[in-house]
């Protein structure tokens, strides 16, 4: 069975070995991660079905991506969704996991549903279910085929990446699932979605028309800024990280967007450009949003809370986790010279090219606005990231919890600074990282266009980082040298002695501001009731899922409650029910098959 | 090799100006104001003061206080030594406007963690009012850049003052691009209208509030890279919009001119601040956003011009 499976299932080329790459890359952290994570949990719910369910998961991930052929990339994509439900409802004992549980298996049915759906289109126009027969036979897709494949595989990949509005099972449960295995979901299972899609659209699709990439692109731009919005509100941890990730998936998805846009108009070195934006962001979002997955798990681990109001001053009890943490913070606000910086230069700068480069006034508007909106993300994303980062490990302990707090065992420390050692590396040495993606991602256009102007990232951010170090080297002892000691005294009150952790800035007082300009998208409310003391009651809620999802669950259960009537009971009805179904089939056959 | 020690020289002299430029700045407004106001080189004697005296921290902080000012001051210098100051000839390999932009946001989030380090209430609201301003800047910042690669083809600094200085004429568009840069700038280095940096009103203040659990030699450091960037940010505006002057060859006439030419620029906007602070009250913390969106219609405008209309 297995040989098989490797004769005939599996294909190895650039791209999915860019996957492979990732995947490997991000779950080894985090299973030795898990080692210590796991503790937690003995004695409550078993450790070895969580380790095995976090095995097959990774595996199947693998076999994902490596498939040759759409029967075995269906079911490793059914295995990865089944053992990913698996682990969003481990902690099964509390009702809201399983809630959120039940509503990422609908998700994800509704995800194969598609996928099943555009594989079998795929069929019907190449008579093929091998990727590389399908490639081939690629030209002889109509052009209705055309849209009806990139909208089923928008929505069947769209589901599980997350695109807007298809997004709402995400930030219920990444923060339900145990934390090594959010880690897991939301650094490499969103990926390995816009791996689908970009097969799909690259791949088996012979040039998407411009329309559709303006498309991916909008669906892109409007999915970061939604994302991020929501995310500035939240106030539990994995939550914010959960929206966060919706932000990143859209802003690859935007890069991606973007490159067909190039191809579209013959661009081809700065498609290939925004291409490898994409995926190296796909790289650096996975290493460290699963960091930032990880220290919150370690600060689960540490106090037993998520809600970032109850938590506060951690560094003096959890030194390396609250550092690895902070490399985490600068790399996803984008700071120089770490990762997260690295590939979101690529995309701004691809967005500027391109605006400038094509020829079309409207296209380069539409690519303009998406960009601007990209870096209002960007902007967003700091303030999330200071959030997460600032109220969580800095400041004095807001409740008892984050007073008394567990020790981090050594294998969780070491699983984080693997994934904190790669942001700075990939940082650093990104240029070398961009070329040599560009160098095998150019084959994908060496087929059908022969031209490829040779372009190559700079080596500027290696320059800049070798710059900031010379600095931090000559200012350090120059600053040693000085005399003069360090006292430790009170926090300045303004003349107020008993200062209470109470009077820091919680979570919801430091996202405020913005609340003013956003409440609107953001589903956000507040009310303040004065009585002899001073209460604040704000509320948050996704406003697709309360304006969309809930009226068609309601619009389902009303449906099925009037269906259900036609259960008499009497066998003879149900023949008559087979024999009516059977001839339907049958007439459907007859006259579309 | 003789540009790169160039470069770095022309650095090291924006690093040592940028406490005068303050100074000035201050001395202009006492002047405006009809008093006779301290020195030019008053910001150095509080500097060298700061960097003599013990220094004290909050009980509560962490290590990020006490590497934050360090890191703060080593980013602040190295985007000094990546901009032209009076000498753009021969390029650089560093300069990108990209890079320049979010290493100026590692000193904005580093001051916005310091301000909720010390868990003080304060610092809390500076934070929150910095992200929120900041946040509605990120994308006018990026149009800007965008304006300049349509008008001059790179990214480089630069490179960008060496074209534009070649040209004569000035566009409408580079016109409303440096006003919209003008208000950035204005937003970005925590100057009134959005917020005063001559008091200490808990109410109002936004960069004061961060740092006010900071003293001595941190406060001293953290100053300074808040100056450094202010000057850095006039740099890029005189260099970027007007670089009239600059030297492009190495001569030491050409040089010593073009040194002339930044500090009268440089003066010129720092009287166009002066007046600004002088005429006009700190407005609400809300109204900012108004400023910032007019600050990003006008370079819409300046794109539209420059790009979709000819």
């Amino acid at each position: 069975m297995l040989s098989i499976l490797f004769e005939n299932g599996i294909m190895i080329d650039n791209l999915s070995m860019f996957f492979v790459m990732a995947i490997i890359l991000v779950s080894i952290p985090i299973l030795i991660y898990s080692l210590g994570y796991l503790k937690e949990y003995k004695g409550t719910y078993s450790v070895g079905y969580n380790l095995i369910m976090t095995l097959v998961f990774i595996v199947s991930m693998l076999f994902v991506v490596i498939s040759k052929d759409s029967m075995t990339f269906i079911v490793f994509w059914e295995v990865m969704s089944v053992s990913s439900f698996f682990l969003v409802i481990y902690e099964y004992k509390d009702q809201v996991n399983i809630n959120s549980g039940i509503m990422y298996l609908i998700m994800t049915h509704i995800s194969g549903f598609f996928l099943m759906a555009m594989f079998a289109f795929l069929y019907k126009y190449t008579g093929s279910m091998d990727f590389n027969a399908i490639g081939q036979f690629s030209y002889k897709i109509t052009e209705p085929g055309v849209v009806v494949i990139f909208i089923l595989a928008l929505i069947g990949f769209g589901a599980k990446a997350g695109f807007v509005p298809l997004h709402a099972w995400l930030p219920k449960a990444h923060p339900c699932a145990p934390s090594n295995a959010s880690a897991l979901m939301s650094g490499l299972m969103l990926k390995v979605a816009l791996y689908g899609l970009l097969r799909v659209l690259y791949f088996f699709i012979d040039g998407l028309p411009l329309n559709l990439s303006l498309v991916l692109l909008v669906i892109g731009a409007i999915t970061a800024i939604f994302s991020i919005l929501n995310a500035l509100v939240q106030k539990y941890i994995k939550k914010l990280l959960a929206y966060s990730s919706a932000e990143n998936i859209g802003m690859i998805l935007a890069s991606i967007g973007l490159s067909f846009v190039f191809k579209h108009y013959g661009l081809n070195s700065l498609s290939l450009l925004s291409l490898v934006a994409a995926l190296f962001h796909i790289l650096n979002h996975a290493v460290f949003k699963s960091l930032l997955f990880a220290s919150a798990g370690s600060v689960l681990f540490a106090t037993g809370t998520k809600n970032m109001n109850e938590l506060g001053g951690l560094y003096g009890k959890m030194k390396f986790a609250t550092i690895a943490a902070f490399i985490g913070t600068l790399s996803i606000s984008a700071i120089p010279p770490l990762n997260g910086f690295a590939s979101e230069m690529l995309i701004l700068k691809s967005f500027i090219l391109g605006a400038s480069k094509v020829p079309d006034s409207w296209v380069a508007g539409i690519i303009m606005i998406s960009g601007a909106i990209i870096a209002l993300t960007g902007g967003g994303a700091l303030y999330a990231a200071v959030k997460s980062f600032g109220i969580t490990y800095l400041g004095s302990p807001r409740s008892v919890k984050a007073e008394k707090i567990h020790k981090i065992p050594m294998t969780m420390k070491i699983g984080m600074g693997i994934l904190a050692a790669q942001c700075l590396l990939f940082g650093i040495f990104s240029p070398w990282i961009a070329n040599s993606l560009l160098n095998s991602m150019s084959t994908l256009y060496a087929g059908t266009y022969i031209n490829i102007p040779i372009i190559a990232v700079n080596y500027e951010i290696s320059i800049v980082s070798g710059l900031l170090l010379t600095t931090f080297l000559i200012v350090k002892p120059l600053l040693k040298s000085r005399k003069g000691t360090v006292l430790y005294g009170d926090t300045w009150g303004c003349g107020f002695v008993n200062q209470t952790s109470r009077m820091q800035y919680t979570a919801n007082a430091l996202s405020q501001p913005q609340t003013r300009l956003f409440a609107k998208v953001q589903g956000y409310s507040k009310r303040v009731k004065i009585t002899s003391l001073i209460y604040i009651d704000d509320k948050v809620y996704d406003i697709f899922e309360k304006k969309a999802y809930i009226p068609i669950v309601r619009l389902i259960n009303y449906l099925a409650e009037k269906i259900v009537r036609i259960h008499l009971g009497k066998v003879r009805v149900y023949v008559l029910y087979i024999f009516i179904a059977l001839g339907a089939t049958l007439l459907g056959v007859y006259r579309f098959g | 090799m003789n540009y790169y020690l160039l470069n770095i020289l022309q650095g090291m002299i924006l690093v040592l100006l940028s406490p005068m430029f303050s100074g000035i700045l201050k001395k202009m407004k006492a002047l405006m104001r009809g008093y006779k106001g301290p020195s030019v080189f008053q910001v150095y004697y509080d500097l060298i003061k700061l960097f003599n005296k013990e220094t004290i921290r909050s009980g509560k902080s962490s290590f990020i206080t006490e590497i934050g000012p360090l890191l703060a001051i080593c980013i602040s210098l190295t985007c000094a030594f990546m901009i032209p100051v009076f000498f753009c000839g021969g390029g650089s390999p560093v300069g990108n406007l990209i890079v320049i932009v979010f290493l100026l946001g590692g000193i904005k989030l580093l001051n916005t963690l310091l301000g909720l380090d010390s868990s003080s209430t304060f610092g809390g609201m500076g934070t929150s009012r910095e992200l929120f301003l900041s946040m509605l800047a990120e994308p006018v910042m990026f149009l800007i850049i965008m304006f300049l690669y349509f008008q001059y083809g790179s990214f480089n600094i630069f490179e960008i003052s060496a074209k534009n200085s070649l040209s004569i004429s000035h566009s409408v568009g580079d016109i409303l691009a440096f006003v919209s840069f003008f208000i950035v700038l204005l937003v970005e280095n925590a100057r009134l209208p959005i917020d005063n940096p001559e008091t200490h009103l808990e109410l109002t203040m936004i960069h004061e509030a961060m740092v006010l659990d900071l003293s001595g030699r941190d406060l001293a450091l953290v100053e300074l890279a808040s100056m450094i960037k202010f000057t850095v940010f006039i740099s890029m505006i005189a260099n970027m919009f007007f670089p009239l002057g600059i030297a492009t060859s190495l001569s030491f006439f050409l040089l010593a001119g073009a040194g002339i030419f930044f500090f009268a620029k440089a003066c010129m906007i720092l009287f166009v601040i002066a007046i600004i602070e002088v005429l006009i009250a700190k407005s609400r913390l809300f109204r900012a956003p108004d400023l910032i969106a007019v600050s990003f219609s006008l370079i819409i405008a300046a794109i539209s011009f420059n790009r979709f209309i000819n």
